[in-house]
């Protein structure tokens, strides 16, 4: 018995340091720890792959970034309670209000089991798909549900000689390269994927009242911000949906909302149709800075105005 | 709650503990009470995890038997004892009968009348089917039964008896336990030796095997084929009739190893449900390795009542497709699986009118002969399963028209793939592999992992293998229940 369970231990040591899934898990947590190495830290960005494109090295000392590709508002509120339970300083949360964020592609989140040990440790209430006791055996490598569809995809894919594409993984100005009419196509196909089923279930409006409440009850302010896309990206969006979602920033007393999703027109500054580029991170910085009266942009980026 | 869940996997070291703690006790009548109470709470605690308002129904359905069975030992009258008899028959199969069939007879009267132009109207009640009440109340009924017939005494101790009918290991989807074997081993102490504590916990291992690795990856596929909607061709429909052939295999023979293997820690020793079905020569041989306590409960409180095989062979046949019919019903409220059970007690009929005999053993059958005869009855057994999965007899009716035609020759995989479905079948193959060939090359033990008489290199080989197929190739996506659960 003794030597079964060394050897099951020794096994999720192994996969742990071994396998790419927790190295990405490694990369996640790094993400967010790394708040704590910017002691003066008291602004937050909070979101997905839109809001990841403001990266850290970009924002000045006081402002962090704690968004991932991928992450659903269960991941903002989980991290913002982490962060919370650490005793984080944060007295503002820049959290994304982009409608996509409310509809089917953001039901299930690829990172949701990264942040069960968040949820575990500030001791959450909410957030446990299976109960809190499934969520603490899914730390152990082994029995990390995750972790298995993530094995047996890279054995399909290997045996298919495929390679997994990484969405939104162009480089900076091949976008602005396309002919103006495919980036219209794309970004009117992208923008009705993204955009179905808002509306459609609670859970995601239940989570964005979560993190309001918490917020509230931490004295942090919460400016809504919504993300810069091309123009077919966002006409794609359905009226209703779009009314749903300011409803609920109204109803939550969310009044600081910041629309830029038609900020910018030059396609140099995206790198495919709602994810900006480097170039447009900055500009968005500092369009931020100016409505929001506060520095967000890295001093050495700022100089160079 | 699952037996392959998280909460599961606390509450039964919890359980176990406290257990053998009690079993310290002394007198041992003493230790013997309290573990018979402790297994009774948690017992009722598992059931209630489901829905709380389970309890006070399987509560109910236990008084009123232990109740019975005090009458039937107070009196020796034999009109007085059947009408007793028949009081606890009418309280358990009313109970059944409500809670699993109302709407069904329902609906299926209001079409009936409808079909000759009769419009009627009567309400259907939204009746939630208590988890395990088809298992538990026939588990209760060999109780009765058995002291009716004088087979065994009335249990006065209540403790026993409500732990036994509630045994949580066996509560939700059996084995059917008959009170003469099961009701004793709550009357004497157990003792459980380190070999019996290994063997459960290698039949668990076993049983989530069969159910998380074979028939969960099953599901994936049968689920897209069965719930698509639209048409198939015969060939996907047969693929999706194999599939579930061993999703549903290895999900019910997974829970009742589990089953058998939790029972053993604590001491108990639970009847065998299956002897690897799938290797049967003949549909009776099959019956006689499925849901055998089923199958036997039926055959002694069902077919032997109604003159059993001693009498003419119209009667016979009458007997069986009785039988089965009841069985098909007694699996679930809808005329799906009526016809499910029709189907074979048809297939029993060439027995019965050809004077078929057992298959010689198999050291005497060429190896040819067997695999025609074992391909054969698992092809019948996957036409009937159709039946059984199907949503709608329209459903079946259409897949098995289509497995009988010429859409039966077409190359699947191209229709396979483009419901995204060929990783699934690699998975769910692969596994089936794995369980085929361990059955086979174990075919004389209990279960596949029965390995308690091989050398420890090999034991441990094997158990790092099992846990690390669990691990890694398990379905992932949310929690699949147990099949048998809806009955």
């Amino acid at each position: 018995m003794l030597v079964g369970t060394a050897l099951f231990a020794v096994t999720n040591v192994v996969a742990y340091h071994s396998n790419g899934y927790f190295e990405r898990e490694r990369d996640y947590h790094d993400e967010v720890t790394g708040y704590f190495e910017r002691p003066h830290a008291t602004a937050v960005f909070a979101g997905d792959s839109h809001v990841a494109q403001l990266d850290n090295s970009l924002l000045a000392p006081d402002v962090y970034n704690v968004a991932w590709g991928g992450d659903s508002l269960r991941e903002v509120y989980a991290k913002l309670r982490y962060l919370v339970a650490r005793h984080a300083k944060i007295d503002t949360l820049f959290l994304t209000a982009d409608p996509h964020m409310f509809g089917d592609g953001r039901m299930e989140s690829s990172n949701r089991a990264f942040v069960d040990e968040y949820l575990l440790l500030s001791l959450s209430p909410y957030g446990f798909e299976h109960g809190w006791p499934s969520a603490a055996l899914g730390t152990v490598p082994l029995f990390n549900d995750d972790f298995v569809q993530y094995l047996k995809k890279t054995i399909t894919e290997s045996l298919k000689h495929d390679r997994q594409k990484i969405r939104g993984g162009e480089e900076d100005g091949e976008w602005a390269q396309l002919p103006a009419a495919e980036r219209l196509k794309i970004a009117s196909a992208a923008g009705a994927e993204d955009h179905t089923g808002i509306g459609a279930h609670p859970e995601p409006f239940q989570w964005y009242e979560r993190i309001a409440a918490l917020a509230q009850a931490n004295n942090i302010h919460i400016v809504a911000v919504m993300y810069p896309s091309h123009d077919a990206y966002i006409d794609a969006i359905p009226p209703q949906a779009e009314s749903l979602v300011r409803a609920e920033l109204q109803r939550l007393n969310i009044h600081d909302v910041l629309d830029f999703r038609r900020a910018f027109a030059d396609p140099a500054y995206f790198s495919d149709p709602d994810h900006v580029s480097r170039r447009g991170a900055i500009a968005l910085l500092r369009l931020m800075s100016e409505r929001t009266g506060r520095d967000l942009l890295a001093r050495d980026l700022l100089a160079r105005q | 709650m699952l037996f392959h869940t998280a909460v599961f996997a606390l509450f039964l070291p919890i359980v176990l503990s406290l257990y053998f703690l009690l079993g310290t006790l002394r007198p041992s009548e003493r230790a013997l009470r309290a573990q018979n109470f402790l297994l009774l709470c948690a017992s009722y605690f598992f059931y209630g995890w489901w829905d709380w308002r389970f309890v006070g129904l399987i509560f109910l359905s236990t008084l009123i038997d232990y109740v019975v069975g005090l009458a039937l030992q107070a009196t020796d009258e034999k009109r007085r004892r059947a009408w007793i008899l028949a009081a606890s028959l009418a309280a358990n199969l009313g109970i059944l009968g409500f809670f699993k069939y109302y709407n069904f007879f329902v609906a299926s009267a209001l079409q009936a009348l409808a079909s000759i132009g009769v419009q009627a109207h009567a309400s259907t009640l939204h009746v939630i089917l208590p988890v395990g009440l088809s298992f538990y109340t026939f588990q209760s009924l060999t109780y009765t039964v058995g002291v009716y017939r004088r087979e065994l005494g009335a249990q006065r101790e209540p403790i026993a008896f409500f732990a036994y009918v509630s045994f949580f290991p066996q509560l939700v989807a059996g084995p059917i336990e008959r009170a003469a074997h099961l009701l004793p081993q709550f009357l004497k102490p157990r003792h459980v030796t380190p070999a019996a504590f290994a063997s459960g916990l290698r039949q668990m291992t076993w049983g989530l095997f069969c159910k998380l690795v074979v028939a969960d990856n099953c599901a994936v596929v049968v689920n897209s084929i069965f719930d698509r909607g639209t048409p198939v061709s015969g060939s996907v429909a047969l693929c999706g009739a194999f599939f579930f052939a061993f999703q549903i295999y290895g999900d019910f023979s997974g829970y009742s190893h589990i089953a058998l293997g939790t029972a053993r820690l604590m001491g108990f020793e639970l009847m065998q449900n299956f002897a690897t079905p799938y290797f049967s020569q003949s549909i009776p041989e099959f019956w006689r390795r499925w849901h055998i306590s089923l199958s036997t409960w039926f055959r002694d409180f069902v077919f032997i009542p109604l003159g059993g095989s001693r009498v003419s062979r119209a009667r016979y046949a009458r007997n069986i497709l009785i039988t089965f019919t009841v069985s098909g019903l007694w699996h679930g409220a809808n005329w799906t699986f009526v016809v499910w059970g029709f189907l074979n007690g048809l297939y029993y009929l060439p027995h019965i009118f050809l004077g078929g005999r057992a298959p010689p053993p198999q050291r005497h059958t060429p190896a040819a002969l067997v695999l025609v005869r074992v391909a054969f009855t698992f092809f019948l057994t996957m036409i009937a399963w159709i039946f059984f999965r199907a949503k709608s007899m329209h459903a079946a009716l259409t897949m098995v028209g289509a497995v009988f035609s010429r859409s039966l020759l077409t190359n699947p995989l191209p229709v396979l793939k483009s419901y995204g479905l060929v990783a699934s079948c690699l998975f769910a193959g692969s596994a089936i592999s794995i369980l085929v060939g361990l059955e086979y090359l174990q075919r004389d033990k209990g279960y596949a992992l029965d390995i308690a008489g091989r050398n420890v290199g090999t034991r441990w080989v094997a158990y790092a293998a099992m846990v690390g197929v669990i691990c890694c190739f398990r379905y992932t996506g949310s929690a699949l229940d147990f099949i048998y659960f809806q009955f």
